[in-house]
């Protein structure tokens, strides 16, 4: 679908302006593309990721009740002997 | 092992000796409890069949990931784990000897499994030596026989298991490590032997068969004299595993008590418990005497395989997602020190019908009390257990008086109905069915007396033929009025009616019902408020039904419905004052009820539930509060009161945090702390004091936490944190807390302590982001730990939500698109705590679908971002997702629409969004548009500086696609020198400047220049017979070029007259004899090459006017090998002719 668009950014896969000694990387199409049709956004994309990793539980605010949970609230049945 | 473990774990209760260090571990310590199992190995992978060395250092085990099985050592001071055996080969069944030996099946030599062995390593990480595994000899005719279940049988002998499945002959046997020689220890269809080393008795399971009948025991045999013991236990279900502890006084083995898995068959599929009895019980039972053994571990652990090493008992159990290894105490897991009244107490607390058949059995083994035969039946179906409550029941009706039979007759007959039921896939109505309850409903006929539990049984006949008015029809036939009724036909008449017509009078009946107990009318009652919710969850009208209902009750049951109006009419107030006032009713009822244990639990956990759906947290934590304070410590449901306040207490502090009441959320997070002194609420008092600007009363109150003993070890998690915290995360501070981290010993399992190390790890492979490259071991250890993590947090949200994060941005981070992509889908099936998470999250989900070559769905997830924070970013990365996903109108759409908006800042984001909308229009069909579009872009492009010359190439290949003439050729020709500068910059450079070059040379040709076209082709072919000289003659490239060449000359003869022809037959007969060479017998090259022969045959005659001709084009078409196309592609064959026809 996407194949001329990427045939035509297939020759490039690296940016080599300016470069002395490039290094050559064997990308795959979706990348290529990425690279050079993408907007870039620096500045939201570091700030994303920043932010994407996290140290702790998140702080959903109601969870699902779990098995563990449902089980600490169950009510049995009593016993059925013979009278 | 940790300290809190030694106190789980061998705290007893009521001990004196337990050595707990802070406050917070004292009380858990004196908890009366079940004693959980201690979780040794960790997921994801199936770990199981764990051995320990007689150190009690290692645990060896097996590991199955992917099928495949090797043996694995973990030293159980620190959890550190590594193969034990190379990963060259399968192996499985671990064995140790006191002198440090180890015996395994290896599967490296014959599928059917070795017995092998070597001396354990002194410290684990590098595998044992390949060279130093030795394996015993197989005699003659041995070849075929599966060997396994090893075992020492002294420290120079092995015993195991030999299976000769062509003969069907199964021996244990022994065999001399030394000698070689073999000594046959069994033989019968036995398997699963062990024996302590030089011990005195050997155990295995047996098959013995008794004409068609077949029956499975567990042996012991002792050695000493022979003595052999068919071992008959009085419980429903099979055995199997045994072991023999250490000093040699108990048997263990493992037990398939319920049938669990709903088949109707207690087997190895279900779930298992383990057990043990004296050996010397079993030696001094008389033949075929049942012996009762006892209960260790419940049924919903579903633990097997024991081991045991001194004073612990090694399980292998299935309830937290893997298998995996435990230790619990060799008494099992009710504490061995409880008396009858504790035990009583525990059986009133349970959970499940499981922990109370576990209660049940121990009180049975310990005090010897036979009375709880019926309870256990009961409870078996209770719990739907047909097939245990079938042993049971045969138990009763032996003994049970005449009068009674005809009653356990039907009982009888109404669990195999079920249990034909059971087996029936889906609700159909099969004839084999119809046939099948037509001999049960014969037999029911049969019975003469107790007419009313005669039409409930007959009832279930026709519910379960799908006649429910005939079912509704026989319990109307039933009359509870003046006559005994029994609880058990109560309780069916209930079941049936529940499946065939349910209604809320039935379980008002239940609730009235004089024969039933308390707990029991409670129990209706609990669920009668439940149906109630589910046929109308708003509250005005529940509490309309509920006055209704509540007349006639007794006490009890009319306190837990005026509890359930209280909570109700609290939800429904419009006001705190009113609140209040509802909550002060409730309050009332909850201070009357304190002493009554069933009314107290029905009516708190209705509360909590109800609170918990209305968001009336506050509410929900008073509740929580009562049910602590009116629970004595030295009571079973202490622990489980403790467990709902601490719930509540977090779930009070999240949500506070959740509204930014931080005041609030820290106060909640600092009360959890004093309870439980568990990680997440360090976490979370933590950041919310952070939150709110208070850091500095961090180090004061945990200053004020240590003087006062509330937390000792896992102040390294507090000084890891707030070190991240501090520092920003930098990588000195992540360094320091990975320290810190490593070196916890109470917490180590913790969830949350594998969260954030998985967190240090990550964010340490983010900062040190060069391009593509990353530390293959820090991605090792974050993947691991996350992982672990997930495993660990299973039942909590937020943990999982946490972890699936850090490993889709991970996995992301390493290229592993498609997993990062599957743990974000993950991700997303929970819930997120703000509109800002869920962009955030949807930006990277989209990428990471993206890179997985799944751009339609980026798309679509993209367009799941909260609309208000869809900004210009996220719209062209939309815009551009789509394009690539082949939505051409919606995504040129959004080009133009940005465009036009103005929104797209920068001259390299204006200049793409220019291009990809050409690309969009190319696409619809558009050329002038696209042209125009591409022309501003190259236009942008000519502004930037640097100016990408990869772009600028695209560009002109663009341009080149949608121009004619000199203008085509113009880019053509650019795009030519661009690419002859980037030389060495480019993967496959040669082919794309030949593949350029002939483009021009068509365009020269079809601008009927044929002097620069005639050029042009032989600048392409003498590129390609540089490409081809690098060994490159075999492909599409030298074959395009060639054929190009030759077809132009075919066409143009005239203008390939003054050429050189010595070129062009030196890459055509390269090309071909390569493609003559070749190893690949295929018919699609060979159909290419045949193609090359024609065109260049034809070249040879019309262009240099040598000999040939259709003669030569015929004989091509005649040869071997085009015979072999012809027979392997007949319609592409046809190519050939239609080429030859047209030269």
């Amino acid at each position: 679908m996407i194949k001329n668009y990427t045939l035509a950014a297939v020759v490039v896969l690296v940016s080599f302006a300016g470069a002395c000694t490039p290094k050559i990387i064997v990308m795959d199409e979706q990348t290529i593309l990425e690279k050079e049709a993408a907007g870039e956004w620096p500045q939201l994309e570091n700030l994303l990721l920043e932010n994407a990793t996290v140290q702790g539980p998140t702080p959903i605010s109601r969870t699902a009740v779990t098995a563990k949970k449902a089980r600490l609230y169950n009510v049995l049945n009593g016993g059925m002997e013979k009278q | 092992m940790n300290r809190l473990s030694v106190v789980l774990v061998f705290g007893l209760l009521g001990s004196t000796w337990v050595q707990a260090e802070t406050i917070v571990e004292k009380r858990i310590a004196s908890t009366r409890r079940f004693l959980p199992l201690k979780k040794l190995t960790v997921g994801p992978d199936d770990q199981y069949h764990g051995v320990v060395d007689s150190d009690g250092r290692f645990l060896v085990f097996t590991h199955k990931s992917d099928l495949v099985s090797h043996l694995k050592v973990q030293e159980l001071a620190t959890g550190e784990n590594a193969d034990l055996l190379p990963l060259t080969a399968d192996s499985q069944e671990p064995a140790l000897s006191p002198t440090g030996m180890l015996a395994f099946s290896y599967y490296k030599y014959s599928a059917r499994g070795d017995i092998c062995y070597a001396s354990m390593p002194v410290k684990i990480g590098t595998p044992i030596d390949d060279s130093k595994i030795k394996c015993l000899k197989r005699g003659v005719g041995e070849n075929d026989t599966e060997r396994g279940g090893p075992f020492w049988r002294s420290s120079d002998e092995i015993g195991f298991v030999t299976r000769d499945i062509q003969n069907k002959i199964w021996r244990i046997v022994s065999q001399n490590i030394n000698t070689g020689l073999i000594h046959v220890l069994e033989s019968g269809k036995v398997w699963s032997p062990y024996m302590k080393p030089a011990g005195r008795y050997l155990t295995f399971e047996q098959i013995t068969e008794k004409g068609e009948a077949t029956r499975r025991n567990l042996v012991l045999e002792d050695l000493t004299n022979g003595q052999k013991k068919v071992i008959h236990f009085s419980l429903p279900g099979i055995s199997g595993f045994p072991t023999i502890s250490d000093d040699e006084k108990y048997l263990y083995f493992s037990h398939y008590l319920n049938d669990t898995n709903q088949d109707n068959v207690i087997d190895g599929s279900d779930h298992a418990v383990v057990f043990r009895v004296p050996v010397q019980k079993i030696m001094l039972a008389a033949e075929n005497a049942e012996v009762f053994p006892e209960q260790l571990t419940s049924v919903e652990s579903s633990c097997s395989f024991p081991r045991v090493r001194a004073d612990d008992l090694f399980v292998t159990c299935a309830f937290e997602g893997n298998l995996d290894i435990y230790r619990s105490p060799i008494t099992g897991i009710v504490p061995d020190g409880w008396s009858k009244p504790i035990l009583m107490n525990a059986l009133q607390t349970s959970r499940s019908y499981q922990d109370r058949i576990l209660v049940m059995n121990t009180l049975k083994y310990r005090f010897g009390d036979e009375s709880f035969t019926e309870k256990l039946f009961n409870n078996h179906v209770l719990s739907d257990d047909t097939a245990a409550a079938r042993y049971y029941l045969s138990t009763i009706t032996q003994s049970a008086p005449a009068k009674s039979r005809n009653f356990y007759a039907l009982l009888d007959l109404y669990l195999r109905i079920r249990e034909l039921k059971k087996t029936q896939p889906s609700d159909e109505v099969t004839r084999e069915l119809q046939l099948k309850m037509a001999g049960f409903e014969t037999e029911v006929k049969k019975i003469s007396s107790e007419p009313g539990l005669k039409n409930v049984v007959q009832g279930f006949i026709h519910a379960y033929l799908g006649q429910n008015k005939a079912a509704i029809s026989d319990l109307k036939r039933v009359s509870f009025t003046g006559r005994k009724v029994e609880p058990l036909e109560r309780f069916l008449h209930f079941e049936l009616e529940d499946r065939v017509n349910p209604n809320l009078e039935a379980y008002r009946q239940m609730m009235l019902a004089p024969e039933l107990s308390e707990e029991s009318q409670l129990y209706y009652a609990f669920n009668a408020l439940v149906f109630l919710e589910n046929q109308n969850p708003k509250p005005g009208v529940r509490l309309m039904a509920l006055k209704k209902l509540n007349q006639g009750l007794s006490k009890p049951v009319s306190a837990l419905i005026a509890s359930e109006v209280a909570v109700l009419e609290l939800i429904q107030a419009p006001n705190d004052a009113e609140k209040n006032k509802s909550y002060r009713v409730l309050d009332k009822l909850m201070s009357e009820s304190r002493d009554d244990y069933y009314l107290r639990k029905a009516s708190y956990v209705r509360a909590i539930l109800n609170f918990a759906k209305a968001d009336e947290f506050n509410f929900l934590n008073n509740v929580a509060t009562n049910w602590l304070r009116y629970t004595k410590d030295g009571d079973t449901e202490f622990i489980y009161a403790r467990e709902v306040f601490s719930n509540s207490a977090l779930d009070q502090a999240y949500d506070n945090y959740g509204k930014k009441n931080f005041n609030y959320a820290g106060n909640f997070f600092y009360g959890s702390i004093s309870l439980t002194d568990d990680l997440e609420s360090h976490y979370g008092y933590i950041k919310t004091m952070v939150q709110k600007g208070a850091r500095k009363t961090i180090d004061d109150r945990y200053t004020n936490l240590k003087q006062r003993e509330f937390i000792e070890d896992n102040m390294k998690f507090v000084d890891a944190l707030l070190v991240v915290i501090d520092q920003n995360a930098n990588e000195k501070s992540l360094d320091e807390a990975l320290k810190s981290l490593q070196a916890m010993t109470q917490d180590r399992d913790s969830a949350v302590r594998y969260l954030f190390m998985g967190y240090c790890h990550v964010r340490k492979i983010l900062i040190h982001n060069t391009g593509r490259d990353f530390d293959q071991n820090l991605f090792q250890m974050a993947h691991r730990e996350l992982m672990l993590a997930y495993d660990l947090g299973r039942d909590n949200e937020r943990i999982k939500a946490s972890a699936l994060m850090n490993l889709g941005i991970l996995h992301q981070r390493v290229d592993n698109f498609a997993l990062s992509s599957r743990f974000f889908a993950l991700r997303k099936k929970l819930q997120f705590v703000s509109d800002d998470e869920r962009a955030q999250f949807e930006w990277h989900y989209a990428h990471s679908l993206y890179l997985s070559r799944d751009a339609k769905g980026a798309a679509t997830e993209l367009s799941e971002t909260p609309e208000k924070l869809m900004s210009s970013a996220y719209l062209e990365r939309q815009a551009f997702y789509q394009m690539a996903g082949a939505q051409y109108q919606v995504s040129a759409k959004a080009f133009e629409q940005l465009l036009r908006d103005h929104k797209i800042e920068g001259t390299a984001n204006l200049m793409k969004a220019q291009m990809n909308l050409g690309f969009n229009q190319f696409k619809l069909g558009q050329k002038q548009n696209a042209k125009e579009s591409w022309q501003k872009a190259l236009t942008q492009l000519n502004q930037m500086n640097p100016k990408p010359d990869s772009t600028e190439m695209i560009l002109d290949g663009l341009l080149a696609q949608v121009t004619v003439g000199a203008e085509k050729l113009s880019y053509l020709n650019r795009r030519d020198v661009l690419l002859r500068n980037a030389k060495g910059a480019i993967a496959e450079w040669l082919p794309t400047v030949i593949q350029n070059k002939l483009q021009i040379a068509q365009a020269y040709s079809d601008d009927k220049n044929d002097a620069l076209a005639v050029q042009s082709f032989e600048d392409s072919l003498k590129l390609a017979k540089e490409y081809g000289d690098t060994n490159q003659y075999f492909g599409p490239v030298i074959q395009n070029t060639v054929k190009d060449y030759l077809i132009h000359g075919l066409k143009h003869p005239a203008a390939y007259l003054s050429q050189d022809a010595g070129l062009i037959k030196q890459v055509v007969e390269s090309t071909i004899h390569t493609y003559d060479r070749s190893i690949y017998e295929d018919s699609h090259l060979q159909l290419q090459n045949l193609k090359l022969k024609l065109l260049w045959s034809a070249y040879e005659h019309k262009v240099l006017h040598q000999a040939g001709g259709d003669a030569s084009l015929d004989s091509i078409l005649n040869s071997a090998r085009a015979k072999q196309v012809k027979d392997d592609l007949p319609e592409e064959f046809k190519q050939l002719i239609k080429l030859k026809a047209a030269i």
